[in-house]
């Protein structure tokens, strides 16, 4: 019956090969767990012809594992059979991976009384996993007989064997075998000191403390496998004895007495950590159980000065646990790590931004403590945006690790900026970021409307697939509303200099060029473009040499981002209507007075050229610049901080001129390798200029601020700004004086139109020289908000509209706070007139007002000038103006206009 | 088989022993070159296996999985060049791996370790070891049999701060084995001595099959498993719910929980003789809650699992001369300075690149992983049969109750086997 069993089972067997080889549509999964199941059938029946199959089987696998389990079959076979310890051996001396080679040793074992003797025979030439298991079979069967078959042998084993067998005394407690750790090798004593506390336990100390005295020993981990043995009298009395103890023993009464806490240790541990001597290391280890709130700046100053790792190890855990008992302490993280020579020991601890700098410089070689520290600070410092998002995006390229990668990732998703969002646009092709770099960016595009435009909608468009649930829908009703604009778009491709083309001459020679001459000229300029500009990795480089990089298109009002880096001495720019420049150039060159920082504008003479603050990165490190542009003045903010405010940009091609109405943005070329990316640009609706109306016009009137330009104005332009427009008044902005037109005017017609804010004082001067106070050495007719309270108690000519100190005004005239008054100027001779809403508040004849005395008894030396500029005479309060327009009268005789009032 | 990396992790051993006056910790985690990193493979990269990529001293070669989508997700997380699998046997008979990272749901785990055991690799397993009792004893066999290095993947009796105790297991050890408690203890896992137990893991009862998604295969998915029609809730993320894979909260938390307990107790070398039971009736297919679970050892010792919660200031461990309540605080007055008297617990094996490299037993292996896992089944299969039990921890068998003892080794579908 068996018999029959067994020949269908090899006949199946037969089959089943025949029909794998026959495409069998079965599912080959299945099919070989199938076949799996057989032979450990064939293997249960056991039997010669089912041997000889599972044996061949067996060898063509070459006695490893593969999915029909063969091998594991044929040993399952030889495990049931009866005489088989021969086939065994046999089998174990072929060519077969040591893990079979275990599976064998174990049937061995199971079946050879005389199996250990065998065993230490093969495990000086086994491969350690099939050492170590012959050393655990035998090791946990006390066996004396035993004991002369090893003292034989051991000495034959390498040193790695060796160990093997030590540890495993130890790790099995096979006391019967200790008298054999004599025999290994003197390198090993550790170990062998070790495995005798295993085995023995307390009984052990004597021996290892009398053999511990000498010799080359690991003593912490001596002391280590000391401590968990109870108390020890022996030990407590060595004590008392320390300074007459080997180092060794000393080193191992330290660690093991401090985990006692025996007060006695604790000196010779706090003089240890102060020496050099052998048992400085011991002391390290123990110290923790010694330190207090009290030690924290001893501790401190020590970690700020380790070497070596352990040291610092045994530190920093001193100063966790000093941290844990005070947790008040840690505020001083900072000042010990600011000043530490090896300030990478304080990386576990610091908080602080103050650490940002010094943590990069570990950034970059690539410590990874340092950078997850750097990141954690990082992520909580948001001050400045701009280097917030420069650090993450350092940090980037400091590391492919995945996970960190994406935290930085979900930080960024929390900065509101273009380079934000550019950044998680990139992030979307790495798998296990997608997800977040798809919210953050959909977060961004949400929150900053600000940055909505195609390019950055063509962004979320593509993170759209990954973005969470919610995202998507908030995005989705966004993208419903439509109405987009064109916003920020991208200058620079990454791949190529698309969008740029080289540089011929400068603007005005552009201009007066042939358009033929200018085609041919653009030809070379772009060959030499190619040679000197090229990109790479999504970074604009300049080699070096070469001209200027200039935009295809032209530049009006504008508000870009571009972030810059250079090397030692650099030196660059950004050129805006074709124009110099915004600065970029190494501080520390101060033979060219490189110290005031990037982002002025180096050119200007009269305006202000130096950036308010220094605010430039390291060389070598990127910066950010932002931008903006409207009418003739110029914004820079570098690295986040605004360093020109609203200043005008001067024409350098041409200094009798305001800058270009609209030109190219250049970056300059200067000799050394610059890199830039990150180059976006979004064309700001340039301010309607303002002209008179044709009727005026007719009339003769001319505009004298076309709501841009301060062309017509000179002095205090700084205080003075364009905005929507109109004419503002910024006190603060740091200018001196008044402003001023270019031109004098004698007899005219002035028309404008201003606007209060309450308790506001300025002043229309007259025939004004450009110095001295124009009330007196010209004439001030006088611009303030007669209803607040503080004006109250003026004399009548101080009011709105009057000569100021000469002829009074009639009051009640103008319109509440907030809204805009027309008033009108008419010079003619001596006889002023003011025209306010459509009333006349004052016609006089200056003569006929001072015939009796000058009403403010002052000298007025300019109120019979026959010329002067026009001007705003700003008291320090803000104020707006608009619609200044001009026209200038030939006098007519001041009689009949006497009468007529 | 690269023999040649093998012989240079021999000849680092080397080389710590020529050096043995640095201390072994000086060249501890994390400063092992590329060369000397043991190789890993994942089988199941699922959120478990996904999570457990990097481990200090190992790098990822290969990964394996039946749902092409988790496959994908696992490879994205790791450099190029990692192989992909979806039958696990391929995978273990890549000669390159030297550790296989059993990370699937429980009902697969005794099948896929013992069989990367005889494939002679060295195994990392997930918690719970195994889904049924006897599978445990024949991956121990297995294992055993092999000489492979196995370590069941939960940490709290060597290292991290063992939940509500807010300290690692280490001084709890020195306080029970100091005697200061006295003896026999009671130990009370509850949410008010710092446990939770995740009840969440509930299975639903009368699902409407789905078809299988096109990523999956569900066949292979279910392997062992009695065939159920599809329906997403009994597989990946919500699979604790049914008995047919794992065990609801207790198979998830209670090795977690359990195994320091065994290892406080010393019960590693032995399992309970009395299992009390207090839970509703449960459904034959979807695990349900349990309100309590008590384990008595043959000394007195016992393990409450407190599933209600009812009792608010319980100690974790009680013992008639002192208790330990939750954050390591206690009734025995001046605790630190009685406890520096005594000898600190023995050593464990606790570096599992070191076990594997010098074939040392690691701390939490096959053997000890199985007892504790005994435990969760032990509570799994009275829950299920609904009455007390009586275990004999010699024999491994539930006294007196045949239906019980069925549920310790249960069938698996054709055609596989362990």
């Amino acid at each position: 019956m068996k018999n029959i069993k067994n020949s269908v089972l090899l006949a199946f067997w037969a089959c089943l090969s025949f029909n794998l080889a026959a495409q069998n549509p079965v599912d080959p999964a299945l099919k070989s767990r199938e076949t799996q199941i057989q032979l450990r059938k064939l293997a249960n029946e056991g039997g010669a012809e089912a041997e000889k199959t599972l044996r061949n089987l067996a060898m063509s696998a070459q006695g490893a594992y593969d999915v029909s389990q063969a091998t594991e079959a044929y040993l399952d076979l030889l495990g049931r059979k009866k005489e088989s310890i021969n086939t065994l051996k046999t089998f174990l001396a072929e060519k077969i991976p040591v893990s079979n080679q275990i599976k064998v040793m174990d049937l061995i074992f199971k079946k050879d009384p005389q199996a250990p003797i065998f065993g230490i025979a093969q495990i000086g030439r086994a491969e350690l996993p099939l050492a170590a298991f012959i050393l655990k079979k035998i090791l946990l069967t006390p066996n004396s007989t035993l004991i002369p078959v090893f003292t034989k042998t051991i000495k034959t084993w390498d040193l790695e064997h060796q160990k093997l067998f030590v540890d495993a005394i130890g790790n099995l407690k096979a006391s019967w075998a200790l008298s054999l750790l004599n025999l290994t090798q003197a390198d090993l004593k550790t170990s062998q000191l070790i495995s005798l506390i295993k085995v023995k336990n307390k009984l052990a100390l004597p021996e290892v403390w009398a053999k511990s005295s000498t010799g080359s020993i690991d003593v912490i981990a001596l002391g280590e496998a000391i401590v968990s043995l109870s108390v020890n009298s022996m030990l407590e009395k060595e004590v008392g004895n320390f300074s007459k103890l080997s180092s060794n023993q000393q080193a191992i009464l330290m660690i093991y007495g401090s985990y006692r806490q025996w007060v006695a240790v604790k000196p010779h541990v706090w003089l240890a950590v102060q020496s050099n001597g052998a048992t400085r290391s011991a002391a390290f280890y123990s110290l923790h159980h010694w330190v207090t709130p009290q030690d924290f700046d001893i501790i401190a100053g020590k970690l700020s000065i380790a070497e070596l790792p352990m040291e610092i190890k045994a530190l920093q855990a001193c100063l966790t646990s000093i941290f844990k008992a005070e947790s008040g302490l840690s505020s001083y993280v900072t000042v010990y790590a600011l000043k530490a020579a090896q300030k990478r020991n304080w990386i576990p601890f610091v908080q602080d931004e103050e650490n940002l700098n010094w943590l990069y410089t570990y950034v970059k070689s690539k410590n990874e403590d340092a950078l997850r520290a750097f990141i954690r600070i990082n992520s909580r410092s948001n001050k400045n945006e701009t280097q917030q998002i420069l650090r993450f995006r350092n940090a980037l390229a400091c590391t492919e690790n995945k996970e960190i990668r994406d935290q930085i990732f979900k930080s960024l998703g929390k900065c509101n900026s273009l380079s934000a969002m550019r950044t998680l646009h990139s992030a979307l092709s790495e798998p296990i970021s997608k997800n977040t770099a798809a919210d953050g960016l959909a977060n961004l595009y949400i929150s900053n409307p600000g940055f909505q435009g195609q390019m950055t909608r063509d962004w979320v468009q593509e993170a759209m697939p990954h973005m969470s649930p919610e995202q998507k829908d908030s995005i989705s009703k966004l993208f419903a509303k439509g109405g987009m604009s064109t916003g920020f778009y991208s200058m620079f491709s990454g791949q190529d200099l698309n969008g740029w083309k080289g540089l011929v001459d400068n603007p005005v020679k552009r201009r007066n060029m042939q358009a033929d001459t200018l085609a041919k000229k653009q030809m070379k300029a772009d060959e030499v473009m190619r040679k000197g500009w090229y990109a790479k990795d999504d970074e604009l480089h300049f080699s070096g040499h070469g001209e200027n990089l200039c935009s295809v298109k032209d530049y009006q009002d504008l508000e870009m981002f571009v972030d810059w880096k250079i090397e030692k001495d650099g030196d660059a720019g950004i050129y805006l209507r074709g124009s110099p420049q915004v600065q970029i150039w190494d501080i520390s060159r101060t033979n060219v007075g490189a110290q005031v920082g990037s982002g002025g504008l180096y050119n200007n003479t009269k305006n202000p050229k130096n950036p308010s603050v220094v605010a430039d990165n390291s060389i070598d490190e990127w910066n950010t610049f932002r931008i903006i542009m409207r009418g003739e003045r110029v914004t820079v903010y570098l690295n986040g901080e605004k360093v020109v405010d609203q200043v005008i940009l001067e024409n350098y091609w041409d200094r009798k001129i305001p800058i270009f109405v609209k030109d190219a943005i250049e970056l300059q070329a200067h000799g050394n390798h610059i890199t830039y990316r990150n180059i976006y640009v979004k064309e700001l609706v340039p301010q309607a200029t303002y002209e008179v109306s044709e009727q005026e016009k007719s009339d003769g009137f001319e505009t004298l601020f076309d709501g841009s330009s301060l062309a017509k104005w000179t002095g205090n332009t700084v205080d003075y700004i364009p905005e929507n427009g109109e004419l503002a008044i910024y006190p603060k902005r740091g200018g001196k004086g008044n402003l001023y037109t270019v031109k004098e005017y004698g007899n005219f017609h002035f028309k404008f139109d201003f606007q209060l804010t309450a308790g506001s004082n300025n002043g229309l001067g007259i025939r004004a020289p450009l110095d001295g106070d124009a009330a007196y050495v010209g004439m001030e007719l006088q611009i303030l908000d007669n209803t607040a309270p503080m004006y109250a108690k003026l004399q009548p000519y101080q009011y709105h509209g009057s000569v100021y100190g000469i002829m009074a005004a009639k009051q009640g005239f103008l319109k509440p706070i907030g809204e805009w008054n027309s008033q009108e100027v008419i010079a003619n001779g001596n006889q002023i007139k003011v025209i306010l809403n459509g009333e006349t508040i004052l016609d006089g004849d200056i003569a006929e007002a001072t015939k009796d005395g000058i009403p403010d008894h002052k000298a007025h030396p300019g109120l019979f000038n026959k010329t002067g500029h026009l001007g705003f005479l700003g008291h320090g309060d803000s104020l707006r103006f608009r619609n200044l327009r001009i026209k200038e009268i030939s006098e007519i005789p001041t009689t009949t206009k006497k009468k007529k009032k | 088989m690269s023999v040649s990396r093998r012989k240079f992790i021999g000849q680092s051993v080397l080389g710590l022993a020529a050096f043995n006056i640095v201390p072994r910790h000086v060249l501890g985690k994390g400063y092992l070159a590329p060369s000397d990193q043991l190789t890993k493979a994942i089988i199941g990269t699922g959120g478990m296996g996904r999570g457990h990529i990097s481990y200090a001293g190992t790098r990822v070669v290969a990964m394996c999985d039946v749902d092409k989508k988790n496959l994908q997700l696992g490879l994205d997380r790791v450099e190029k060049g990692v192989k992909a699998f979806s039958d696990y046997r391929e995978l273990i008979q890549l000669p390159e791996v030297d550790i296989v990272h059993v990370a699937t749901p429980p009902h697969w785990h005794g099948i896929i370790a013992a069989d990367a055991a005889r494939a002679g690799k060295d195994v990392w397993c997930e918690k719970p070891m195994t889904r049924t009792i006897g599978e445990g004893k024949r991956l121990v066999e297995a294992v055993q049999q092999h000489g492979r290095i196995f370590r069941l993947n939960t940490w709290f009796r060597f290292e991290s701060n063992f939940y509500g105790m807010n300290t690692p297991v280490k001084p709890i050890k020195k306080l029970v084995d100091s005697g200061l408690l006295g003896w026999p203890l009671k130990v009370t896992v509850s949410k008010h001595t710092g446990f939770d137990w995740k009840f969440y893991w509930v299975g639903k009862t009368d699902l409407t099959p789905q078809p299988v998604p096109l990523e999956l295969d569900y066949e292979m998915w279910l392997g062992p498993a009695p065939y159920k029609p599809y329906h997403v809730h009994r597989t990946h993320g919500t699979f604790r719910g049914y008995w047919d894979y794992d065990g609801g909260a207790l198979g998830d938390m209670g090795q977690h929980y359990m195994d320091p307990i065994q290892y406080l107790l010393g019960k590693d070398q032995t399992s309970p003789v009395f299992i009390e039971v207090d839970a509703p009736v449960q459904d034959k297919e979807a695990v349900g809650i349990f309100n309590r679970i008590t384990y008595t050892y043959a000394d007195g010792c016992q393990i409450v699992l407190d599933g209600e919660g009812k009792d608010e200031k319980v100690a974790y461990i009680e013992g008639p001369k002192g208790k330990l309540y939750k954050n390591f605080k206690t009734d025995i007055p001046d605790l630190d300075r009685k406890l520096a008297e005594f000898p600190e617990p023995a050593a464990q094996q606790t570096d599992f690149v070191d076990a594997v490299k010098n074939r040392k037993t690691f701390a939490l292996n096959e053997s000890n992983g199985h007892k504790s896992c005994t435990l969760v089944n032990l509570g799994l299969i009275a829950m299920r049969v609904h009455r007390n039990l009586k275990f004999d921890p010699i024999k491994q068998e539930i006294i007196g109750d045949e239906e019980a003892n069925k549920l310790m080794d249960q069938p698996m579908r054709s055609p596989y086997i362990l």
